[in-house]
């Protein structure tokens, strides 16, 4: 018996004994680059075309984050070995609150990934999507394997119409909460 | 363990959360004690609040989240900080019913608080990860069926339910074959990644604009929890 012929399964069973043990499951999100402040804004008064000739009109953000400039990138990855498992992973997203009265947060929209801006005097189309105060799905993945991993370059316009009226000198705000799960 | 994971995830940046769930089988007025730990793999220190949400699914699998009413689970701490690249356990008591006449499910919510700015105007973004909890009944055995198909503008629909007391997880596959010939399929289609929790049903449909003017069979197998299977058949004419 040549014994160094079983040193690979050893090696192998040294690898999987502890994973098998101590099962190693997680979720890694990420949003931009950094974890402090992931902020988008619309200067408009600083944006090439406005004030607009027709409404409505959508304009990207007069400044982005650091990874994505007309709205924010967003990293996931499922790692799952031997643990208990989940069947789909899911992101979804909300805001918090509408801007202001005349300001509603369906008048802010997002991509998956990057797209061009909607034509001047028509409504935002598929694949752009409102943003709104309850849950929107943005991606569905199912879990095939040890581990998933997605990328997207989410891209935001706000959509001005012609009864909007301007923004105090602080301007306006909203929180996008961006959720991450499995099931 | 913590190393190895910080060595097999050295490219990883932001916000790390394991495990992804817990499924725990338990026997009513039970106490359990679970642990959550996340990790900080990014540069700067991140700030964490956690909460309880209910959650629920509508007939299309769309998630439906609630607040959670019930106070019989306790996070512990519930805001914490995590200097970069490093980690935090938090504890996670839950007390079962006392009546567990079927499975009770939550989703822990951990998320993540940009530092108090003064004034901002625009749009701040905030990550949140969630780790269901489910407790099931000792014994429960997952329950699957087939209740309904049909035709509805150039689509076949199978409605999946779930009768039992119990999540279940399925994968299913779909053939159609001629009616004439049921050997060997002209169409087929996997459906990965089919939940569905206690006393729900979704609808899964397949669009038929493929096929050509005929009688067809379509047989629509659900596998789930291991060795279970069941099978819908439906025929049609296009």
């Amino acid at each position: 018996m040549r014994y160094w012929a079983i040193l690979p399964l050893f090696f192998l069973i040294l690898f999987f004994l502890p994973l098998k043990l101590y099962p190693l499951s997680l979720i890694i999100m990420q949003v931009d680059n950094n974890n402090s402040n992931i902020d988008i804004t619309f200067d408009l008064g600083n944006t090439p075309g406005f004030p607009p000739k027709v409404y409505p009109t959508c304009y990207f953000p007069s400044s982005g984050t650091q990874s994505n400039p007309n709205g924010v990138s967003i990293s996931v990855m499922v790692i799952n070995i031997f643990g208990q498992t989940i069947s789909n992973a899911y992101l979804d997203v909300r805001a918090s609150q509408n801007p202001s009265t005349s300001i509603t947060c369906d008048q802010i929209y997002w991509t998956i990934n990057p797209q061009t801006l909607p034509p001047p005097g028509t409504e935002p189309a598929h694949p752009w999507h409102p943003l709104t105060l309850t849950w929107t799905n943005v991606d569905e993945i199912p879990i095939v394997g040890r581990s998933i991993q997605r990328q997207y370059n989410m891209d935001m316009c706000f959509k001005l119409e012609s009864d909007d009226n301007p923004t105090p000198p602080g301007g306006v705000s909203t929180t996008v909460y961006i959720r991450f799960y499995g099931l | 363990m913590n190393s190895f994971i910080f060595t097999l995830l050295f490219i990883a940046q932001g916000m790390i959360v394991r495990p992804i769930l817990f499924e725990v089988e338990a026997a009513p007025g039970q106490r359990i004690t679970k642990k959550v730990t996340l990790i900080n793999a990014s540069s700067d220190t991140l700030f964490v609040r956690s909460h309880v949400e209910h959650f629920d699914q509508d007939s299309t699998g769309k998630t439906l989240f609630s607040s959670y009413n019930d106070n019989d689970v306790i996070i512990n701490p519930v805001e914490f900080s995590i200097p970069p690249q490093d980690e935090y356990s938090v504890r996670i008591t839950v007390k079962t019913p006392e009546d567990m006449s079927k499975e009770k499910w939550f989703m822990l919510v951990f998320q993540q608080m940009p530092p108090p700015l003064p004034e901002y105007a625009g749009i701040r973004f905030v990550k949140e990860v969630g780790v269901p909890f489910y407790l099931i009944p000792i014994g429960a055995m997952p329950e699957c069926d087939i209740d309904t198909s049909f035709i509805r503008k150039d689509s076949l629909y199978f409605r999946i339910i779930n009768p039992g007391i119990r999540h279940i997880r399925a994968n299913g596959t779909l053939k159609i074959f001629k009616a004439q010939d049921q050997k060997s399929p002209i169409l087929q289609k996997d459906v990965k990644g089919i939940f569905l929790l206690p006393q729900k049903a979704i609808y899964k449909a397949f669009p038929l604009d493929t096929l050509k003017k005929g009688q067809y069979v379509a047989k629509f197998r659900v596998d789930f929890h291991g060795p279970y299977a069941i099978e819908g058949v439906k025929s049609f004419m296009k």
